[in-house]
């Protein structure tokens, strides 16, 4: 069986929904510390189901910490902040042109 | 908040940016050594100046170990570096040419554009005057594109350090606000640092670590 790696870094061009999540930086105190699973994205925002419910966050100016294939990636919302079927070519074309 | 002074080109008196409050700096001098000082972090760097693109070519080619590369030359070599991922910073000097198109690529490809105030504080008169307003007009593009910059001394003596919130008060005769300000001396000095000495760095905006 063939089995691929993917690299941390690809979280910017994955698929969100069903991972982990933990909002670590965010300018509302409110929001930070919210943990839970991504269950909806939007352009904007994204849905965590946590113990006390859903939470709708933003992903601009704030950080989150995805937890992806095992490793734990902290990323800032202003890089995920596409249509999620935009998301796959953006976050390849920024790969691309960031990467060393 | 440790403020780090990127363009320094010194080879000796490391204690005085330490007691000015800086906590590392990026040194383009002749024999550049990473190494640390009391608690001052010194990260070597290289200078490439040209006169065309192909002499830049030229002279990147033979760059080598872990140093950060810095440019300074004419438009045309700043564009054909903004272009070239081995450069790291366009470094700043008196008569600086930086166009529209070429802080647009810069903000595409990361490359970061440095901001002194030496030219402040070496040039008098009508030369201070022209330099001051060529670096607001930099200044509101970089805005615009939110291009990478780096706030820096631009020291070639030790007698031109300055503190780093002297740097930032001075910085305002470019426009520049103390958010901005701190920014170019905090947080985008580190991330350059840590894009070309940390294994773990994969691109901005993305750090791994461990689950707490």
């Amino acid at each position: 069986m063939i089995t691929t790696r993917i690299k941390p870094e690809y979280i910017v061009a994955h698929e969100v929904i069903g991972l982990d999540v933990e909002v670590v930086e965010s300018p509302n105190k409110y929001t930070k510390g919210i943990r839970g699973k991504v269950v909806d994205e939007t352009q904007n925002t994204i849905v965590v189901k946590t113990e006390k419910g859903e939470k709708r966050i933003q992903k601009r100016n704030n950080v989150f910490l995805f937890k992806f294939h095992g490793t734990p990636v902290r990323v800032k919302g202003d890089l995920i902040a596409f249509r999620p079927d935009d998301r796959v070519k953006k976050g390849l074309q920024m790969l691309k042109r960031w990467k060393r | 908040m440790n403020p780090i002074d990127c363009q320094v080109e010194i080879d000796y008196g490391f204690q005085i940016p330490f007691e000015l409050g800086f906590k590392g700096i990026i040194c383009f001098s002749s024999q550049p050594t990473t190494e640390e000082v009391q608690t001052l972090k010194v990260y070597p760097g290289t200078v490439i100046e040209a006169t065309t693109p192909r002499e830049l070519k030229e002279k990147l080619n033979r760059v080598d170990g872990e140093k950060i590369v810095g440019v300074k030359g004419p438009l045309e070599v700043n564009r054909a570096a903004v272009e070239d991922r081995r450069v790291d910073l366009i470094l700043d000097h008196n008569n600086r040419d930086l166009d529209y198109v070429t802080l647009k690529m810069a903000s595409k490809k990361r490359i970061f554009i440095s901001i002194s105030i030496r030219k402040l504080i070496v040039n008098t008169g009508l030369k201070r005057v022209r330099e001051i307003e060529k670096t607001r007009e930099t200044v509101k593009v970089i805005r615009k594109f939110n291009t990478p910059f780096l706030l820096t001394s631009g020291a070639i003596n030790p007698m031109e350090l300055r503190p780093f919130r002297q740097v930032v008060d001075l910085s305002s005769l470019y426009g520049i606000d103390e958010k901005m300000a701190m920014e170019g001396l905090t947080i985008n000095p580190a991330n350059l640092i840590r894009k070309k000495f940390d294994p773990s760095y994969v691109i901005d905006g993305v750090i791994l670590e461990d689950w707490r």
